[in-house]
């Protein structure tokens, strides 16, 4: 009987294990259910991960090694390491990975019953887009966009974006920067609301409002020697509306703002192989003498920008270096060196190499409070004098522009002052903010007093040179800035032809290889197989 | 013999080639692991034992690889239970899982600690057979995990035996490093300052005493090429960046110099830079059996104890494993066969191999690294004696010398001797089977087999200070789960209808997988001094998150399986498997396979006449099989991603790799074909297959062009092929009564190509060496697999083009010629290919009384590697090749201080002038410049690397074992035993012949993934030397 018991127990086992695995797929569904991620997303969600990619993070290391030289705000004393284009790169897959959060925080929005409660947050993201799409641009030139950023839906055309003319990306921008500018809120209280994970105005709409209509400035101004149909009236719209000017906001990602905000990348970018030193085309406007013992500087910016040499003197590295350049050396931007013996700047080599010439300042690497920048008050002023200057989009007015000028420099210099005296960080010459008085002392100072009387010459060069320098820690945009107005902005005359020979074949990036690999026949079509980065892009003067 | 699902059938019957390996064949001469044991005996079977080091991972390849991407190492199949022989890693990590997410591309900077992979556990002792299902048409009915082929391992059961039947085996090893790289010893380090002056002066110190090179004068005052100005940058911007074993300073003749330390000491080359390094390895074994057998039933216990000290200082394992096999008959209807296994592994400080940085992330670990990258001809090994203070802390002297700053030398010895990593695996098989006689045309079985294990690493940084707070300390605890019940019912029935026998089985499967690991660092500084926990932490930084990974997936399978027996000559078998994989999207859960296969034994099928003479045995067979396969676990369902970014972890962003969420079984189908001859009364036996495997519709993430707003995109997409002949011969050439020389030849060919890839998609990497400007192995459309992409020579007309460097550019023709250096290719080209042309093994045995000598050689021909070692030495000056000159065998050079020597150059070559030939090349340069400037293994901008390419064939005695037997009667008299035997044994002898140059490792290659054709920072070759002793009581 045990037997016969046992053969049936087999038997049944066997045939309810055929039925069982013929049939049982009921909890493959949760067996498969990813552990890690999120299978949904929130409006808030997608936005913060938004402006995670606009953070600089590694593409400062492409800064400092090539875009300084070539705004020649600052110079290198020996050819960089790193490849050219890498910060350009990094900034694509960042830019298109963000139009795919883009287009999935639409996706989104339209799937909700009410949509019109998001026309702010939509506002917001056009802004946004527009921003990071124009950086991008002026890297490229012609890139993919209207087509671009929709793999998430799937279609094989969606693998494959076509280029789109920079001509048109501008225009798409200000069309979207308008619409914001036009479509914003600020009284509707039942628009959904970022809150605090709104890391770049705190959900302030009127300062949303003036910073897409700032950047609706620029962007007009940055194209209107190209398209002035279409960009002069955008110009003379937007100054009829709120700009950043209004309440002296500058916009970008405040480290306050962000608990926790990762500023390693900036720490990296000057403490692995960067030769960066401060150039003789930054000197010559900020001091007023070659005095080494920093007597002649009238700038207060440049103590904070720059600091002098190991032997404490301000010497600055040639711009345009010739054979008998004494070569540079040093460690200056060594952090356990410098946080633990401040002075030393020649480094603990065996034996020390010397460093000759004056620095950036150390602290840049070891500031932890200083806001990454998207747009700054000071930079609206200079765009506004400019128009003024030029009579762009409204009637020339020397003396507005005059106006914004000095209303330029004093909000960059206190901009930048206060930045300086905030950080935790520095210690030994600590910027303090100048006093009315010492920025008017240095507004009558002749280099840079307004030049009135030369207004679309000289004038501009003093309007452009302010820019420049306001935009030190956005060299990306002083190189758009230096390309759009065909090379007005400061430069060293002396051995220029160094400058050209070394760095004026540089006039944009390559593509990544990816495009020429995986998105081979849009590639071609754009570039005929020559990817050259001595091609002027559309709005290179 | 034991085919598929554990079925026994007779050899005539099978229509697919099964190799048979018994288990005495493979301990031999007392392999380290049973991987090791079949390198040469199974025909397409190849072995990889990467850099010989003990306890490492062995990566095993029938016929080729099928998948592009994912695992393409068999199946493992222990008494039915399914296992894989995938390289542990920490974090419960998979190399599979890990490829497929597009994690490994760099090879350099992955995987390079070697924790062992599961057929280094198990106990060759306890095996009775192996049986080698090859591709997928054997392996059909292990569905979608048998894709690329089996190994069925039945362990011994046990049985009657004389005496108290049981048996101890002793076994003890050496193993000796001793085939090191050979390098030159005449000029110590240096860089560029060998173009400055033919009497290079030595830096000094402070004291104006000469002393000895240091990195930063390699980026120092001379970093710059003589003749080009500073503005343009260093040295590395032309040549690329050397290691610190940059070895082009002055001639070593014994002057006294200042070493590193402060002391002064004769300056003189080291004829083996390595050797410090290593030290002798040995390997003991014990092993105690009983076995016993009845009416009733037999039985097996045994215990074994491994004990191994690695070939690297304060590296080692120990490993016990108790198996117990049993087979009881209930009843005359009933019968249940029952073993379990239980392995204890505790390994200390597995070795890493080639990184640069080890799994701590900190620099200085990799033994192959820092010997290959970081030590110059003029080498001391001072370090290690300086290593600690007294005090036990770490000597921060040593940490912050100079000569190797960026290698991690000075942590080396502290690494090794200070931070432990103590890896331990538990791991219980287990596996009931119950067969039962339901009706005299009935059976059924059932089957029960669970394999659980967990590994632990657990890490103890001695902390660095006096003090014992500058410590750190990480636990790891993976568990991983494996279940699977098979049930077949049989119904057979002989002479169904007349001359036709009938066997139908119906079966079915659950297969489940899970896996846990939970990991945690506590990163110091400690509260309590050397005190190793997670909690014992004091630093105002947070204490960082532990963290978790999980895998788990389910496969259930119904088949069914029909056999037709034709008057014992013709055999047809026909199956079908459906199987639903949980890693499927839901509508592709569910997916279909078949196989058939016919087998016809000719010589019983026709009256063969006098051929029977001397053809005794004959049978051709056929097979056809599809397969299919799923894919790794949580990837059909869209989920965002956190930024990695602090201060915007509360965000979440699209993935940059698109799942797949339209994805179907990925699938392959095989076709073989085969004879099996038997001559002159079967002492000469061959066996001939050739197959086609075809692997298509692969799940693959390929890459897209970011501006679509992804980086990848997962796909059923690309397909491989392939091809190949295999042979079997065995023959008794000899057989007399006191003497006889049985010989066993196997080898195979296989043709392994890229048939397709997704329309659009050009190439699909599979690893590089440094990436970019690197070596890169990527699969192509048309391409083996296996192919090796890197910048070649750029040529005219047939020859080299060679780029003159002038102070003011590259070929401007402006004033004197400064450097040359080769041309490449514009992009990356084919420089090489991994794929062996032929791999077999030849063994012989000879019985002379009861003396018995096995000889065992295996060669591999044709497959090529990139060599970073060769590189490296040719491009820092460590080559022996790269001292012609600076022997003054060269041409006569003028350096730019005005002293000459003979040691210049001319690139043999032509500049490209526009015209289609060019000119030749007549500028003597440096021979700096052939050496440095065209060989420099770092990827920092393009240089040729066909130039290190080697094709790797080679021949090697891998086993030898004499044993002697005590006679009969001996063992008779002694009473207690029952018998008794002596062997000596060498492994790993030597090569026969190798290809390669400067004695090069040709089984140094990177690590065990699908990554086959690089070669960096490679191990000795090792040999080992033993004897055993087996006796039975």
């Amino acid at each position: 009987m045990i037997k016969k018991k046992q053969q049936k127990f087999l038997l049944i086992g066997v045939i309810g294990l055929i039925l069982f695995a013929s049939s049982c797929t009921k909890n493959f569904s949760s067996i498969n259910y990813p552990w890690q991620g999120s299978p949904n997303a929130t409006v808030s969600q997608l936005y913060v991960g938004f402006i995670s990619n606009m953070a600089l993070g590694g593409l400062q290391v492409g800064y400092n090694s090539w875009v300084y030289p070539i705004t020649q705000q600052g110079v290198v004393y020996t050819r960089a390491d790193y490849s050219y284009g890498s910060d350009g790169d990094a900034d694509w897959s960042n830019f298109y990975h963000n139009l795919a959060n883009y287009n999935s925080m639409f996706t989104l929005i339209a799937t909700y019953p009410d949509t019109s409660i998001y026309t702010n947050v939509k506002a917001m993201m056009k802004t946004l887009r527009a921003y990071h799409a124009l950086k991008l641009s002026d890297e490229f030139g012609d890139m993919p966009f209207s087509d671009a950023g929709k793999a998430i839906y799937y279609g094989t055309n969606n693998f494959t974006p076509t280029y789109d003319k920079q001509q048109s990306i501008y225009l798409q921008c200000l069309s979207d920067l308008q619409w914001a500018v036009d479509n914003f809120s600020t009284t509707d209280v039942s628009q959904y609301s970022i809150g605090n994970e709104d890391f770049v105005l705190q959900n302030n709409i009127s300062q949303w409002i003036e910073f897409a209509n700032s950047l609706r400035l620029r962007t007009a101004i940055t194209m209107y020697a190209k398209d002035p149909t279409d960009a002069g009236p955008q110009i003379a719209d937007a100054l009829t509306k709120p700009l950043l000017d209004a309440d002296n906001t500058n916009v970008g990602l405040y480290p306050a703002n962000i608990p926790n905000m990762d500023l390693s990348a900036r720490q990296y970018s000057f403490g692995t192989e960067c030769r960066l030193r401060m150039g003789t085309t930054m000197w010559e406007w900020m001091s007023s003498t070659n005095a080494q013992d920093g007597s002649g500087i009238f700038d207060p910016r440049c103590t904070m920008f720059f600091e002098p040499n190991n032997d404490t003197l301000w010497n600055p590295f040639p711009q345009n270096p010739t054979a008998s350049t004494p070569a540079e050396g040093g460690d200056p931007y060594n952090y356990s060196i410098r946080t633990t013996d401040w002075a030393n700047k020649n480094g603990n080599g065996s034996p020390p190499t010397q460093n000759l010439y004056a620095d950036f300042n150390f602290y840049w690497s070891a500031d932890v409070t200083i806001p990454e920048l998207f747009l700054t008050t000071a930079q609206v002023h200079f765009l506004k004098a400019e128009a003024y200057a030029l009579g762009m989009g409204v009637a020339a007015s020397p003396a507005t522009a005059q106006t914004e000028y000095n209303a330029g420099v004093a909000a960059s210099v206190t901009f930048w002052t206060t930045e300086g005296m905030n950080s935790s960080v520095w210690v030994v010459d600590r910027p303090t903010v100048p006093t009315a008085g010492q920025i008017q002392t240095m507004l009558s100072n002749p280099i840079v007093q307004f030049d009135i009387a030369n207004p679309s010459t000289h004038g501009l060069q003093q309007i452009y040179a302010q820019e420049w320098i306001d935009l030190f820690r956005q060299p990306w945009e002083a190189w758009t800035l230096l390309r759009r107005t065909g090379g007005m902005t400061p430069m060293d005359p002396n051995n220029a032809s160094y400058y050209t020979s070394t760095y004026g074949g540089y006039q944009r990036y390559q593509y990544p290889s990816s495009e020429q690999t995986y998105n081979e026949v849009n590639w071609m079509a754009e570039t005929g197989g020559h990817d050259s980065i001595g091609t002027k892009i559309w709005i290179t003067q | 013999m034991v085919t598929a699902l554990g079925i026994k059938r007779e050899a005539r019957s099978l229509g697919v080639s099964n190799q048979q390996v018994s288990g005495n064949d493979v301990i031999k001469a007392d392999p380290p692991n049973i991987s090791e044991g079949l390198i040469g005996k199974a025909a397409g079977l190849n072995v990889t034992v990467p850099n010989g080091v003990e306890g490492s991972s062995t990566r095993i390849v029938i016929r080729g690889n099928n998948s592009l991407l994912g695992n393409n190492q068999p199946l493992i199949v222990v008494d039915g239970v399914m296992v894989d022989n995938e390289p542990i890693l920490p974090g419960g990590q998979s190399i599979t899982t890990q490829n497929l997410l597009g994690q490994n591309t760099d090879v350099s900077q992955n995987q390079s600690t070697d924790y062992g992979s599961f057929l280094n556990t198990i106990n060759p002792d306890d095996i009775e057979s192996f049986s080698i299902l090859k591709g997928p048409t054997a392996a059909a009915l292990y569905g979608a995990r048998g894709a690329n082929g089996v190994i069925l391992i039945t362990t011994k059961k046990g049985g009657k035996e004389k005496g108290l039947g049981l048996t101890y085996n002793f076994s003890d090893r050496w193993n000796q490093p001793y085939r090191f790289i050979k390098l030159q010893d005449e000029y110590g380090s240096g860089m560029t300052e060998t173009l400055y002056s033919a009497n290079p002066a030595f830096y000094t110190t402070s004291g104006g005493a000469p002393r000895e090179f240091t990195e930063n004068d390699q980026y120092g005052p001379h970093q710059n090429v003589p003749g080009i100005p500073n503005s343009d940058g260093a040295f590395y911007n032309i040549i690329g960046f050397p290691g610190d074993g940059a070895s082009w300073g002055p001639k070593m003749t014994g002057q006294p110099i200042t070493w590193w330390d402060g002391t002064t000491r004769d300056y003189t080359g080291n004829p083996n830079v390595f050797k410090s390094f290593y030290r002798t390895g040995n390997t003991s074994v014990h092993n105690v059996s009983f076995s016993g057998g009845g009416d009733v039933g037999t039985i097996r216990a045994s215990y074994t104890r491994t004990s191994n000290d690695g070939i690297t200082y304060n590296s080692n394992y120990s490993q016990n494993v108790f198996n117990l096999g049993s087979s009881i008959n209930v009843s005359k209807q009933v019968k249940v066969e029952a073993t379990a296994s239980y392995t204890n592994l505790s390994r200390l400080n597995a070795p890493n191999i080639y990184g640069e940085v080890g799994s701590a992330g900190a620099l200085g670990t990799g033994v192959g690294y820092i010997t290959t990258y970081g030590l110059p001809a003029d080498y001391k090994p001072i370090e290690r004696g300086l290593t600690f203070n007294k005090d036990g802390s770490q000597n921060t002297n040593v940490v912050s010398n100079d000569p190797y700053p960026s290698m991690g030398m000075q942590y080396y010895w502290w690494n090794t001797l200070a931070n432990n990593t103590v890896f331990t695996q538990d791991q219980l098989l287990g596996n009931i089977k119950l067969t039962a006689d339901i009706l005299p045309w009935l059976n059924a079985t059932g089957h029960v087999g669970v394999d659980h294990f967990t590994n632990q690493f657990v890490t103890k940084n001695k902390p660095t200070d006096a003090a014992g707070i500058l410590g750190s300390y990480s636990n790891d605890l993976s568990t991983t789960n494996i279940v699977n019940l098979d049930g077949m019912l049989n119904a057979h029935k002989l002479d169904l209808f007349k001359d036709l026998d009938a066997s139908f089985t119906l079966g079915a499967s659950y297969y489940r997988y899970q896996m846990y690991d939970l990991a945690a660092k506590n990163p110091g500084p400690f509260s309590y001094p050397f005190t190793y926990n997670l909690s014992n932490y004091n630093s105002p930084n947070p204490f960082p998150l532990p963290t978790e990974n999980r895998s788990e997936s389910e496969i259930n399978s119904t088949y069914g399986l029909l056999d037709l027996t034709w008057r014992k000559f013709l055999y047809l078998e026909v199956s079908g498997r459906n199987d639903w994989s949980s890693t499927l999207p839901a509508s592709k859960w569910s997916f279909f396979y078949p196989a058939a296969n016919l087998s016809f034994v000719f010589t019983d099928a026709f009256n063969l006449g006098k051929a029977r003479n001397w053809l005794s045995y004959g049978k051709v067979r056929i097979a056809e099989a599809a397969s299919a396969n799923g894919y790794i676990p949580y990837q059909t369902i869209y989920t965002y991603s956190p930024p990695g970014t602090n201060g915007f972890t509360s965000g979440l962003t699209v993935p940059s790799i698109l799942p797949s969420l339209f994805i179907q079984p990925q699938r392959s189908r095989s076709f073989e074909t085969g004879v099996d001859l038997g001559f002159f009364k079967n002492r000469l036996n061959v066996n001939l297959t050739y197959y086609d495997i075809y692997s298509y519709d692969q799940i693959l993430p390929v890459n897209i062009a970011t501006s679509s707003g992804a980086d990848e995109l997962t796909i059923n997409t690309g397909a491989l092929d392939n091809r190949g002949i295999e042979f079997i011969v065995t023959a008794k050439v000899l057989s007399q009564k006191n003497f006889s020389w049985d010989i066993a030849v196997n080898g195979a060919h296989n043709s392994n190509k890229v048939v397709a890839l997704e329309a659009g998609v050009t190439q699909l990497p599979i690893g590089s060496w440094f990436g970019g400007d690197g070596v890169n192995m990527n699969a192509r459309v048309g391409d083996q697999y296996g192919t090796i992409y890197g910048y070649d020579y750029q040529r005219l007309s047939g020859q080299k083009v060679v780029n003159l460097l002038y102070s003011d550019g590259v070929n401007t023709g402006n004033g004197p010629v400064v450097g040359a250096q080769y041309a490449t290719t514009s992009t990356l080209v084919k420089i090489g290919n991994a794929t062996p042309t032929v791999t077999g093994g030849i063994s012989n045995t000879f019985n002379y009384k009861n003396f018995s000598l096995f000889v065992l050689t295996d060669f591999k021909l044709g497959g090529q590697i990139w060599s970073g070692d060769y590189a490296t030495f040719m491009g820092q000056g460590q080559a022996p090749e790269t001292t012609r000159e600076r022997d003054g065998h060269g041409l006569p050079f003028t350096f730019p201080d005005g002293s000459t020597g003979n040691v210049g150059v001319i690139l043999p070559g032509v500049i490209d002038n526009g015209t289609a030939k060019g000119i030749p090349n007549t500028a003597v340069v440096n021979s700096w410049w052939k050496y440095a400037a065209n060989y420099q293994s770092w990827d920092n901008l393009p240089i040729v690397r066909s130039n290190a390419i080697f094709t790797n064939s080679w021949g090697k005695l891998r086993e030898v074992a004499l044993t002697y037997r005590l006679p009969v009667k001996a063992v008779e008299k002694t009473v207690i035993f029952q018998n008794l035997s002596v062997s000596l044994i060498g492994r790993d002898l030597f090569y026969l012949f190798t290809r390669l140059p400067d004695r090069l490792n040709p089984e140094g290659v990177t690590g065990t993934t699908n990554v086959q054709g690089m070669q960096f920072g490679e191990l000795p070759g090792v040999r080992s030397f033993g004897f055993s002793v087996k006796a039975g009581f």
